[in-house]
């Protein structure tokens, strides 16, 4: 299957930035301090509200100390997650709270550190936290490739689309929709252009990512 | 009949003893109407019978006399020698007695002093015939009597003057001399010619100085004039210018209070006179024996004479005022001397009033000291409720630092936290290729100092309010606690989404207390004042303010919680008072008692726009 990007992976790699949420100024240096040395791009906020005056887009993580002036850590996951943001959230939080640990990693934060945080440690969640950010930002701007290319078929074509994602044939799509078989085909090739798939299963994959539904059922071949 | 006939003679004797017109008086009646059983006993004294010595005498031995079954008839008659000398008035004495006691029948005379015998003697014919005589003297017997009435019975005293001198010597050991003083009569002179040669026969080493005849008015100063170290003793009655029988004691009346040497006499009954006292003769003593003789002589006559020891009729006495004017300790004074004349003594004189006084004083001193061992169990008890105090308030500090435990462990945690991860940044740094930039190494390290001091600045607040304390007074500055309390609630406050802020006038004054415990009292104040708020949906919020009034400062809380009802208001500083639900209902409690124990108080009040004002006061501390 042939994947579509914006930018290249280095370019990503390079656009990568650790955002650290911490009211504790101290906290917040040191914290920085282990990300720059780490070769990490920081930007450093003191509380949930300033981060949200501007989300960034781009892939990256969040150090986010659970217990915040204003809006805690767990309000802030619950925004980000609204906003469809690619950011992985890491939280660091004085006491290990078990439900609110819980909480946190059912809502898809990546980790859940204790200060005092060791600095090895950060940075292996970090990676990984950022690894995870870059595959979710692949996975969103593939997704709104395909939205965009999906956004340009004609209504008959999202028809046959979501019959041929249903893994209809030809013959049987034809007459659910009550026209010749001829027709479906052309449509399906249009379709397939359109949305820069090879296969079947690129289609599916597609209807996956944006959550485009079958319709029709598949019967059996003897039946017929 | 005849037992009651003798006592109404007795009684008509005894009733005008001192009179000196006694005989004369009932002489006649008792003649015309004589038992003629009945023995009649004549008392023919030399001296005037009211002289103090022959009172003793005569009382002593009519009560002796008039006591016995016998009942005799007692008869007192007087030479009144000393006043009356001349020889026609004894001759006419004498007819004057034969006419008295014509139809009187005489049994025995008892005849006191040496001249009475003789004036029996010497009669040409007996005045009472048939009479036995019974005389009496001191230290020996005139041989002349003895030749002139060789029937009659005797009594002899033994002379006790050198005794009596010794006596004296004794308690005034310093005593050189001896001045012996008596009149200038003839009998006098006879009397005591040999009390000089008696003085020195003493063998204490003493010398006897005469003092014979001297006017009554020049002998005191005679008498002063006397060496030091002399000791007057005074004889015989006198007889001064007026024919007025003085006798020793009367002198020494009049003597005494000027005298710079002690007087001394040698019979009983001058003692109180001004007298020291001593070895004396007890004429009472003497009454009694002649009497016992006499009576013994009337039953069996006899013509014997009967010496009286020394210790049978003197008696050592003493008058205790004299004693201390010439400085004698009683301890000198012989084995089982009378001490008499005591000074009035409170003891003695108002037992029942120094008994109560000193009762009434016990009592006030029971009562003194129970009030005092009470004041001691209520200080006790004071310090046992101080120490309960204090324990209560560990407990209590404890409970809230409990309260406070998270957000102080988050409060230490996030140094701790810096340091970790800046020590490991520098590591990294150390470690990288490129050479580490030494200004930035150098700022990581003074960030870890700083995080490190901050750390311990928590646990030194913490560290105070959990450590058990007793009350100790110090200046406190309120602006520091306020800051300090403030510092440990902050991190608890900002979880809970509460605003806590500092509400201070500035310059507030020291005021003397225990650190500790009135930044506990402030840290109640502000756990209630924050558990108030989240009682409310309204903006959370707290203040610590300051109070200052007359000569009181303290801090206070106000918060935005719903208030006090106002029927708790009241009963919110009583112990085990709540309306929490959880608790004991103590910190309040604890929270009064502690400004209460360093002079101050604690008030609580709801503010007007909402939420409750709770503050306390305590005295400032004087510059």
């Amino acid at each position: 299957m042939m994947v579509m990007s914006v930018e290249s992976p280095r370019d990503i790699a390079s656009n990568v930035t650790v955002h650290v949420v911490e009211d504790d100024a101290s906290s917040r240096e040191s914290t920085a301090r282990v990300l720059r040395a780490a070769g990490y791009v920081v930007r450093l906020y003191t509380s949930a509200a300033e981060f949200l005056a501007a989300v960034p887009d781009g892939p990256g993580c969040i150090v986010l100390d659970l217990r915040l002036p204003g809006p805690s850590g767990l309000d802030l996951q619950e925004r980000l997650i609204e906003r469809d943001c690619v950011l992985s959230i890491i939280f660091v939080s004085g006491q290990s709270d078990v439900p609110k640990t819980a909480r946190a990693m059912k809502a898809g934060a990546v980790d859940f550190l204790t200060k005092p945080v060791h600095a090895p440690i950060l940075l292996e969640a970090v990676r990984q936290a950022v690894a995870h950010s870059v595959e979710r930002f692949k996975a969103r701007e593939q997704r709104r490739e395909w939205q965009t290319l999906y956004e340009g078929l004609t209504d008959r074509e999202r028809e046959v689309f979501a019959h041929v994602i249903s893994g209809q044939l030809n013959k049987q799509i034809a007459f659910d929709l009550g026209t010749a078989e001829q027709t479906i085909k052309v449509h399906r090739g249009r379709v397939m252009a359109k949305l820069n798939a090879d296969s079947v299963p690129d289609l599916i994959r597609i209807a996956a990512a944006l959550g485009v539904s079958p319709i029709g059922r598949v019967r059996d071949p003897k039946v017929l | 009949m005849r037992p009651i006939a003798g006592m109404l003679v007795g009684v008509a004797c005894v009733i005008p003893l001192g009179s000196t017109a006694f005989s004369r008086a009932v002489g006649t009646p008792l003649a015309n109407s004589k038992p003629t059983e009945q023995k009649h006993i004549l008392f023919l004294a030399v001296d005037d019978l009211t002289q103090p010595y022959l009172r003793l005498i005569t009382e002593s031995f009519s009560r002796v006399i008039l006591s016995d079954s016998s009942s005799p008839v007692l008869y007192f008659e007087t030479l009144d020698a000393l006043r009356f000398q001349k020889q026609d008035y004894l001759d006419g004495l004498r007819d004057w007695f034969r006419q008295k006691y014509a139809n009187t029948h005489i049994d025995l005379i008892v005849a006191i002093g040496e001249d009475a015998p003789a004036f029996i003697a010497s009669a040409p014919q007996p005045i009472w015939s048939d009479a036995q005589v019974l005389y009496w003297d001191i230290g020996w017997i005139r041989e002349d009597i003895r030749a002139r009435l060789p029937h009659a019975a005797g009594i002899l005293l033994e002379d006790h003057f050198s005794a009596a001198v010794g006596a004296i010597k004794r308690i005034l050991p310093d005593t050189e001399r001896v001045a012996l003083v008596y009149g200038a009569s003839a009998i006098e002179a006879g009397r005591f010619a040999g009390y000089s040669d008696k003085v020195r026969d003493t063998g204490l080493n003493l010398e006897p100085v005469v003092v014979a005849g001297t006017p009554e008015r020049s002998l005191l100063s005679d008498l002063n004039a006397l060496p030091e170290h002399t000791a007057v003793i005074l004889l015989q009655p006198n007889v001064d210018v007026h024919n007025r029988i003085v006798s020793p004691g009367q002198l020494c009346q009049t003597l005494s209070p000027a005298m710079v040497r002690p007087l001394f006499t040698l019979g009983i009954q001058d003692l109180g006179c001004g007298v020291v006292g001593g070895l004396l003769r007890d004429w009472t003593k003497v009454g009694q024996f002649i009497a016992r003789r006499a009576l013994a002589l009337l039953v069996t006559p006899a013509q014997d004479v009967v010496t009286v020891p020394i210790a049978e009729y003197t008696t050592p006495a003493f008058d205790e005022r004299q004693l201390a004017r010439w400085h004698i300790d009683e301890a000198s004074l012989p084995a089982g001397s009378l001490v008499q004349f005591r000074r009035p003594s409170l003891w003695r004189d108002h037992r029942t009033g120094v008994l109560t006084a000193v009762g009434v004083g016990a009592a006030q001193m029971i009562v003194i000291a129970a009030l005092l061992v009470e004041h001691r169990r209520r200080r006790l008890a004071e310090v046992e409720s101080r120490r309960h105090l204090v324990a209560m308030a560990h407990l209590d500090r404890r409970a809230a630092m409990g309260e406070l435990a998270t957000s102080l462990a988050h409060e230490i945690n996030q140094p701790l936290n810096a340091i970790l991860q800046n020590a490991g940044a520098a590591r990294m740094m150390l470690d990288a290729d490129t050479p580490a930039d030494s200004a930035e190494v150098r700022e990581i390290l003074d960030d870890i100092r700083n995080d490190d001091l901050r750390a311990s600045e928590v646990i030194r607040r913490m560290r105070g309010l959990l450590q058990k304390h007793e009350l100790e007074r110090h200046p406190v500055d309120l602006e520091h606690l306020a800051g300090d309390t403030l510092m440990l609630v902050r991190p608890d406050a900002q979880a809970r989404g509460i605003e806590v802020e500092l509400d201070l006038e500035g310059d507030l004054p020291v005021v003397m207390g225990d650190r500790v415990h009135l930044q506990q009292v402030l840290l109640n104040l502000l756990l209630n004042g924050m558990d108030a708020t989240t009682r409310t949906p309204r903006d959370r919020r707290i203040a610590i303010f300051d109070v200052r009034k007359n000569g009181h400062a303290g801090l206070g809380v106000r918060d935005s919680g719903p208030g006090i009802a106002p029927e708790h208001l009241a009963r919110i500083f009583e112990p085990f008072f709540t309306t929490k639900g959880e608790g004991m209902g103590m910190g309040l409690a604890i929270a009064r008692s502690i400004p209460e124990a360093h002079g101050g108080r604690i008030a609580a009040e709801n503010s007007r726009d909402g939420g409750a004002t709770v503050w306390f006061t305590i005295p400032i501390a004087r510059s």
